[in-house]
C-alpha cells in the first residue's frame, strides 16, 4: 500500500484539488484522507453520504466540584494555561483553556477537580466513484494536536487493507507544525504544492526542510507556473540543488475557482485533464503507486 | 485598538489585507504595529520589508532530572496526560515533542527531584518600517506546536505599545479554526475574517465564523477576488448582519504583486483607494466604540 501526502507549507496553494484530481486520474480506486482536519475540503469534490460517523475523544478537561471546592486558590496558582478564574462565589474551568493536564488535580487538598472525556471532533467516511474517502471535522477552537490527522490516517489505512485498495491520498493540513507531521510521518512521498511568490517560495522552503527533517522525499507542483517566470526559475534552481524532482506544472487559470464553485476538480476541466494524468504517471515513475511493497 | 485578520482556508489573502490595512492605517498618521503570528509560514516580512532591530529566542519549559536522586516511584510518568515522560526504573527519559509544559509531573514528584529547563521553539523578530512598527515570529522547523510561540509573539507586539491612545495593533492569524487561531486572535478586539466566495472558501468561512462564536469575537468581513465565485457568502453575511468592510475584486496587479513581494497599495491606485476606505471604516468603528483596548 502506497502512501502519498499532498501538501504546501502555504495554504490556498490549490492541496485539495490536486488531491482530489490525482484519485480521479487513477484507474484503480483509491482511499483519500482529508487530513486537513479545521479545513476539511475533500468531500466538497465527491457527492456522497457518510456511511460512518465516530465520535474522536482527545485528552479530557477539567471540572470543579462547587460543593468539595473550598476556593483554596491552589488551583489557579499552579495552572500554567489561565483555564481556571474565580467569582465571587465559586471556581469555574473554560473548557478551551484546559488542557486536560490534571496539575490542578493533584494540588487540590479536597478532590475536588473530576475530568470530563473531551469529544473535540468527528470522523466520517464516504463512499464515493473513485473509492472511499475518509474525512474528519475538528470542533471549532479546539487543539489540533495532530492525534485527529493520526486517526484518519489509520481509519484510511484499515479500509484500504479491507477494500484490497493499494493507493492512500493523503490531503495535508497547511504549515509545518503537529498535524504536519503527522500527515507525513512514513508516507511514501510528500507531492509540494507551491506557487511562483515570494511567500510560496519561503513557505516551499520550509515545508522541504520539515520533511528532510523527517526523511520524507518530496516532488513538487509549482501551480500557477506562468505568472512569474523569474519566480518559478528560482524554485527550479532551489529544487535542483535539492535534488527534488518537479512533476507537473499548472498554469494560472482563472477558470479553476470558477469550475471549483461547480464542485469540479482539476481533472475535471478540459483545459487541465493532461496535466493532471502526466503528473500522476510521473509520480507513479518514481514510487510505483499501485506496486506492492511496504 | 487590536484586529486580528484571519480565515478559515489558507490562500485567502490574509498576509495580503493585514499588511495592506497596517500601512493604509499608518498612511492616515495613525501608530501601527503589524504582528506576524502565522509563526509556521510567517510571510508579512516578504511585504513589509521591516528593518529588523531586535530577535530573541522564544522558549518553552520541559522537566528534566538533574541529578541520580530519583527514587523511580513513577509518579510523573502516570501523572502525565500527554504521554511525554517513561520512567524505567531510576532513569525518567522526556519526549520534548510530547511535552505541554504543564508541571504537573513536577508537582507530582513527592522528593522534588525533577526540575525543569527551557527549549527553543522559535524566534521573534521587532523591527520598524518606514510607517510601522513589526512584530513577528518564526517557529524552529521540526517543533510541533506553535502556540506557545504566537501568544508570546502577540504578548511582545502588546507589551511594545507605548501608549494606548490611537494605536492600531493588526495581527496576520494562521490558517485553520484550532487552536494556533484561536491564540493569535484571542487578544483581538475584532476578527476580519477574509474569504473568497468559491464553495471552498465559503465552507472554511463558516469554520471560522464558528470559531469566533465559541470564543466571543466580534466579526467583520472582508471579501476577496470577490468576482470569482457564487454569491452564498454575501448572503450569509447579511443574514447574519455582520459588517462587510471591504470587496476585493481579482486584480492582475495584485497576483504580480505577490510573486515580487512588493504591496499593490504602492503600485496601484484602485488598491489604494480600496484600503484607504477601509482604514477609514476601521478608525470610524474605533472611535464609534471609543478606542476599546
Amino acid at each position: 500500500m502506497k502512501q502519498i501526502c499532498v501538501i504546501s507549507g502555504k495554504g490556498g496553494t490549490g492541496k485539495s484539488s490536486i488531491t482530489a484530481s490525482l484519485a480521479q486520474a487513477s484507474i484503480q480506486p483509491s482511499v483519500i484522507a482529508d487530513c486537513d482536519v479545521d479545513g476539511a475540503n475533500s468531500a466538497l469534490f465527491f457527492e456522497g453520504t457518510d456511511i460512518e460517523h465516530t465520535d474522536f475523544v482527545s485528552g479530557s478537561r477539567a471540572h470543579i466540584d462547587t460543593d468539595d471546592c473550598t476556593q483554596c486558590g491552589r488551583c489557579i496558582k499552579v495552572c500554567r494555561f489561565n483555564a481556571i478564574t474565580s467569582s465571587a462565589d465559586k471556581y469555574s474551568v473554560n473548557s478551551l483553556a484546559c488542557e486536560g493536564c490534571h496539575a490542578c488535580a493533584v494540588i487540590c487538598p479536597s478532590d475536588a477537580v473530576q475530568f470530563i472525556e473531551n469529544t473535540v471532533g468527528m470522523i466520517f467516511r464516504r463512499t464515493i466513484k473513485t473509492g472511499e474517502l475518509i474525512h474528519a471535522r475538528l470542533h471549532p477552537a479546539q487543539d489540533n494536536s495532530g492525534k485527529l490527522v493520526s486517526k484518519v490516517r489509520d481509519r484510511a489505512k484499515e479500509v484500504a487493507a479491507e477494500l484490497n485498495i493499494k493507493q492512500i491520498w493523503i490531503d495535508g493540513p497547511p504549515g509545518i507544525g503537529c498535524p504536519v507531521h503527522a500527515a507525513i510521518s512514513n508516507v511514501n512521498a510528500a507531492v509540494i504544492v507551491t506557487e511562483p511568490s515570494v511567500s510560496g517560495i519561503h513557505d516551499l522552503e520550509r515545508v522541504s526542510a520539515l520533511c528532510s527533517h523527517f526523511g520524507v522525499p518530496i516532488m513538487v507542483v509549482i501551480n500557477k507556473f506562468d505568472l512569474s517566470a523569474s519566480r518559478t526559475a528560482e524554485i527550479e534552481h532551489f529544487l535542483g540543488l535539492q535534488n527534488a524532482p518537479i512533476v507537473g506544472k499548472i498554469p494560472f487559470d482563472k477558470q479553476i475557482p470558477l469550475a471549483q464553485c461547480e464542485g469540479k476538480t482539476l481533472f475535471q476541466m478540459d483545459a487541465h485533464n493532461a496535466t493532471i494524468h502526466a503528473i500522476y504517471n510521473e509520480i507513479d515513475t518514481r514510487i510505483g503507486i499501485l506496486h506492492s511493497s511496504k | 485598538m487590536i484586529i486580528a485578520v484571519a480565515s478559515g482556508k489558507g490562500g485567502a489573502g490574509k498576509t495580503f489585507v493585514a499588511t495592506h490595512l497596517a500601512t493604509a492605517l499608518a498612511r492616515e498618521g495613525k501608530q501601527v504595529v503589524y504582528v506576524d503570528a502565522d509563526v509556521e509560514e510567517p510571510n508579512g516580512h516578504l511585504f513589509l520589508h521591516p528593518d529588523i532591530t531586535e530577535q530573541k529566542s522564544s522558549k518553552r519549559l520541559v522537566p528534566f532530572l538533574p541529578s541520580g536522586n530519583c527514587i523511580g516511584c513513577g509518579n510523573c510518568q502516570t501523572v502525565c496526560a500527554f504521554h511525554a515522560i517513561l520512567v524505567l526504573g531510576k532513569q525518567v527519559t522526556v519526549f520534548d515533542d510530547l511535552c505541554h509544559g504543564c508541571g504537573a509531573c513536577l508537582l507530582a514528584c513527592e522528593h522534588n527531584y525533577l526540575s525543569e529547563k527551557h527549549v527553543p521553539i522559535g524566534d521573534i523578530q521587532q523591527g520598524k518600517t518606514n510607517s510601522l512598527s513589526f512584530v513577528g515570529g518564526t517557529l524552529n522547523v521540526g517543533e510541533p506546536r506553535s502556540t506557545p510561540l504566537i501568544t508570546d509573539v502577540v504578548q511582545t507586539a502588546l507589551a511594545s505599545r507605548k501608549t494606548n491612545a490611537d494605536e492600531y495593533v493588526i495581527i496576520d492569524a494562521p490558517p485553520g479554526t484550532s487552536c494556533s487561531a484561536v491564540a493569535a486572535t484571542e487578544a483581538a478586539d475584532l476578527v476580519i475574517l477574509v474569504a473568497e466566495p468559491t464553495r471552498l472558501g465559503f465552507h472554511d468561512f463558516q469554520l471560522a465564523f464558528e470559531m469566533a462564536t465559541v470564543i466571543h469575537k466580534e466579526v467583520a468581513v472582508v471579501i476577496n477576488r470577490a468576482d470569482l465565485g457564487t454569491e452564498e457568502l454575501r448572503k450569509f453575511v447579511h443574514e447574519k448582519k455582520l459588517p462587510l468592510l471591504l470587496e476585493i475584486p481579482f486584480n492582475d496587479v495584485v497576483a504580480r504583486m505577490g510573486t515580487e513581494g512588493n504591496l499593490a497599495i504602492d503600485e496601484d491606485a484602485t488598491v489604494a483607494e480600496q484600503f484607504s476606505a477601509l482604514s477609514e471604516q476601521i478608525i470610524h468603528r474605533t472611535e464609534v466604540s471609543g478606542g476599546r483596548q
